[in-house]
């Protein structure tokens, strides 16, 4: 990859000096949900058809899965072949990726159009076998996909007889997914917090997308989400999904495993391809819930199984708070359903919720962890699968209300609580545990450097800074970062500090070892010369990861903000001089050499010891003055002692001499 | 506290003993160069005036007159030693005016530069305070150039504590 791309030249859009991007020439018919297509050429090889998309500034591509995916040569899939960051006119510096172009129309132009459904023959012919490689190789490096959908494969040429899978990494994982095409406990998640998935999520999509085919287009259209999750989980998603069409029992039986609502239990690749090689695997059948003896109203609905009921609970959490508390819950669980023990574990969760204003939301959420094991952790507004929780707080970070949730959730240490059910124990538990222990250290220590800005970098290593600074560029490491405010610097947008909560945060996350005091620096709020230090001691630390680059317009930017820490000099000849030196070197561009010059703690200390003592030496020149000024010479007292002592002392040598004089006198 | 008592009292007998034993030493020396004494006791009167009148301590009229008043009393007690100390003598040089001029002479020349020295040291005083003022005010404000205003700080704060006091 392609990471150092190149950026303009003469006017062409360059990446890695070798693809040429048209910015006006726009391929509209292969956007994606989050990026935009063009045309693009590959300068040393003219042949070759490629396309870029350019990718949203506030969300990660998948970065980390672009290099094997570009090694999965002849596979049915539109395969990546360069990603790297370039300046866009009018659009900043943006973060594209190079796709190589060999296919023609896509099946479904849209999510919700139809076209003529295809036949069982067609379906199996054009679409599973081709794609059975595909998804194949993709089971086989452990990269789910994420992005299996009628309007995201291609037909690969124009004979119509075979498709290739589109691109998954221009966005994180499932997030332009409908709803359809994601299992129950995904279906149920916010868009932004179906996290990275499984392979297991890639069949399932894939039994979708065969199911829309064969319907021409969305077989739940007019359904809201939360009707198609219902349905889902009271009759099964392959029932839920089927619909009126009539699929032959051969097909029948690779789409019930593929929709298999328990993950454990759905179809693998390699059931697949067992069964495209004609092997007959027993049918799944669904697994529905248990019907309760009579049904329960809830917010205007009838529920007659536990799930579809923890669903809507989750919906409607502030009617669910009211049901819980009523006892009427409890009693239907245990008089309704036979669950005892669930009944039982439900009172618990009542009597160890705090009563507070805020704990409706706790009480309905630790109650659908009980009652609903395996769904997503939902609460209040809020559903997420456990282990995307850190990448939706990136996702949804400018969404102010849902971030409130999300911070309310962390503090509150939900997802800990969620992690310790017995249904929950995953391999990566204490991974996410230890996640989200940060999380809830640095929302409570909402420092620079801190707070949740930290708390977002720390989770997402590869998340793009969101510094409204660098909202003109794309940033995703500190060498990057310099290079973006030396940037800015040369454009003469200097009216900011060029250190802010974002840029402090995702320093600190990416710069291991960074020394304490930067961080005593930055949040001494009233002290200016301390700040400003800060900003230049974090900026020198940042630089000295890489210190052969050199950022001239930066360190000048930074030198001209050292004013108030030159004055903080006491000695007005050495602030002078400073100055001129700052402004003599801050032109080489290398900010440790700046700080270096700045914060000489030798200068400082002789500084502080001249100033002490030209404070004492001003003190006794004040007192002598108040002395004089009091008559300390000139005062009754001072004049008749001294008076009398002098005229003592002239006395003594005016007699002294006469006798001298006398003896003298008398002796000849 | 008893020995302290003790010391003290020693000490006490002892600066009386030795006061005793001058005097007594003293007596014989009088007895011998009476004509002298009184001829110095006339001349010297004004010291004596000087002493009585000055209360302070130390008696500074006291010695600045007494020191000149003594010198100029010795060409009396040079002419009685010349002319073999007797009294008659000793009556003659006592009642000689010219004498008395000198020695009184003497003692207000002292009383003189007793009384006008503070008025002079009051004028000089004056031109040096105005003098140091400027050289210190001068100093200050090299100091103040130097490190800034905030130099007078401690200055400052001392004064307010002062007042304060």
């Amino acid at each position: 990859m392609g990471r150092d791309a190149q950026n303009e030249s003469g006017g062409k859009i360059l990446l890695a000096g070798r693809y040429q991007i048209l910015d006006d020439k726009p391929l509209s018919g292969l956007d994606s949900p989050h990026a935009e297509a063009f045309e693009a050429r590959d300068l040393r090889a003219s042949s070759r058809n490629v396309f870029a998309l350019r990718c949203r500034a506030d969300l990660q591509p998948r970065i980390d899965i672009i290099p094997p995916l570009s090694r999965m040569l002849r596979q049915p899939l539109v395969l990546p072949v360069e990603a790297g960051i370039v300046a866009w006119p009018q659009h900043g510096r943006r973060f594209v990726i190079v796709f190589e172009h060999d296919m023609d129309r896509r099946v479904l132009t849209g999510p919700g159009v139809r076209i003529a459904p295809m036949r069982e023959d067609e379906v199996i012919r054009k679409i599973v076998k081709p794609l059975i490689p595909a998804l194949k190789n993709l089971a086989a490096r452990h990269i789910p996909h994420r992005a299996i959908r009628a309007d995201n494969i291609f037909y690969k040429d124009s004979s119509k007889e075979s498709v290739v899978l589109g691109e998954c990494v221009s966005a994180p994982p499932a997030l332009g997914q409908p709803g359809i095409y994601e299992p129950i406990d995904g279906a149920m998640c916010s868009v932004s917090s179906r996290g990275h998935g499984s392979i297991a999520d890639d069949i399932y999509a894939f039994g979708v997308l065969l199911m829309v085919l064969l319907n021409g287009g969305n077989p739940c259209a007019g359904l809201s989400d939360e009707k198609i999750v219902r349905n889902k989980i009271s009759r099964g998603s392959y029932a839920a999904l089927i619909g009126e069409a009539r699929v032959t029992i051969g097909l029948m039986e690779p789409l019930r495993g593929m929709l298999c609502d328990d993950p454990k239990e759905r179809w693998t690749v390699g059931d697949l391809e067992q069964w495209a090689a004609g092997r007959q695997l027993s049918p799944k059948q669904p697994m529905l819930p248990v019907r309760a003896a009579r049904s329960i109203s809830f917010a205007g609905k009838d529920y007659v199984n536990l799930p579809s009921l923890a669903h809507a609970m989750g919906v409607h959490w502030r009617e669910a708070a009211a049901l819980i508390a009523s006892g009427e819950l409890e009693n239907w669980v245990r008089r309704s359903l036979s669950a005892d023990d669930l009944a039982d574990a439900l009172l618990q969760v009542i009597s160890n919720t705090p009563s507070r204003t805020d704990g409706e939301a706790h009480l309905v959420c630790r109650a659908l962890m009980v009652l609903a094991p395996g769904f997503p952790l939902q609460f209040k507004d809020f559903a997420s699968r456990i282990d995307a929780l850190p990448q939706a707080f990136a996702i949804e970070f400018d969404n102010e209300s849902r971030r409130k949730t999300m911070l309310e959730l962390f503090s509150t240490k939900m997802p800990q609580t969620y992690l310790q059910l017995p249904q929950a124990s995953r391999g990566d538990q204490s991974a996410l545990m230890k996640t989200f222990d940060m999380f809830s250290f640095f929302i409570e220590n909402a420092q620079l450097g801190g707070g949740i800005e930290r708390a977002l970098y720390e989770a997402n290593r590869a998340w793009p800074c969101q510094s409204p600074l660098l909202r003109d560029d794309y940033v995703t490491s500190p060498a990057d970062l310099l290079a973006a405010l030396d940037r800015l610097a040369q454009q003469g947008k200097t009216d900011r500090q060029p250190v802010d909560r974002h840029i402090a945060a995702f320093c600190c996350a990416r710069v291991k070892g960074l020394p304490e005091r930067i961080m005593k620096s930055l949040n001494a709020h009233d002290d200016v010369p301390a700040f400003r230090l800060g900003v230049l001691h974090l900026l020198a630390e940042v630089q000295r990861s890489d210190a052969s680059r050199r950022y001239p317009a930066l360190s000048r930017w930074v030198a001209q903000l050292m004013q108030p820490v030159t004055q903080s000099y006491h000695n007005r000849q050495y602030r002078g001089r400073l100055a001129r030196e700052l402004e003599g070197i801050s032109g080489k561009g290398d900010l440790l050499e700046l700080l270096f010059l700045i914060d000489s703690m030798e200068a400082r200390s002789q500084d502080n010891k001249g100033f002490a003592q030209a404070q004492r030496e001003y003190a006794g020149l004040a007192r002598s003055v108040a002395w004089l000024k009091n008559g300390g010479l000139t005062s009754e007292a001072h004049v008749r002692a001294v008076g009398q002592q002098g005229a003592t002392v002239i006395s003594a040598v005016l007699s002294g001499a006469a006798v001298v004089f006398m003896t003298l006198l008398y002796a000849l | 506290m008893a020995q302290k008592a003790a010391k003290a009292k020693t000490r006490g007998q002892g600066g009386s003993g030795r006061t005793i034993m001058t005097v007594v030493l003293m007596i014989p020396v009088i007895a011998v160069l009476l004509p002298s004494c009184v001829v110095l006791l006339i001349n010297m009167a004004p010291t004596a005036v000087a002493w009585m009148v000055d209360r302070a301590r130390p008696r500074y009229l006291a010695i600045t007159v007494g020191m000149l008043n003594f010198c100029g009393s010795l060409p009396a007690e040079f002419e009685l030693w010349r002319h073999g100390q007797s009294y008659g003598i000793a009556f003659e040089v006592a009642t000689n005016p010219y004498y008395w001029l000198i020695a009184y002479g003497a003692a207000a020349v002292g009383w003189m530069v007793y009384l006008a020295l503070p008025a002079v040291l009051r004028g000089y005083y004056g031109m040096t305070t105005v003098s140091r003022l400027q050289s210190l005010k001068k100093r200050q404000a090299q100091v103040v150039e130097a490190w800034g205003e905030e130099v007078a700080a401690l200055a400052e704060e001392s004064s307010t504590s002062r007042s304060k006091r």
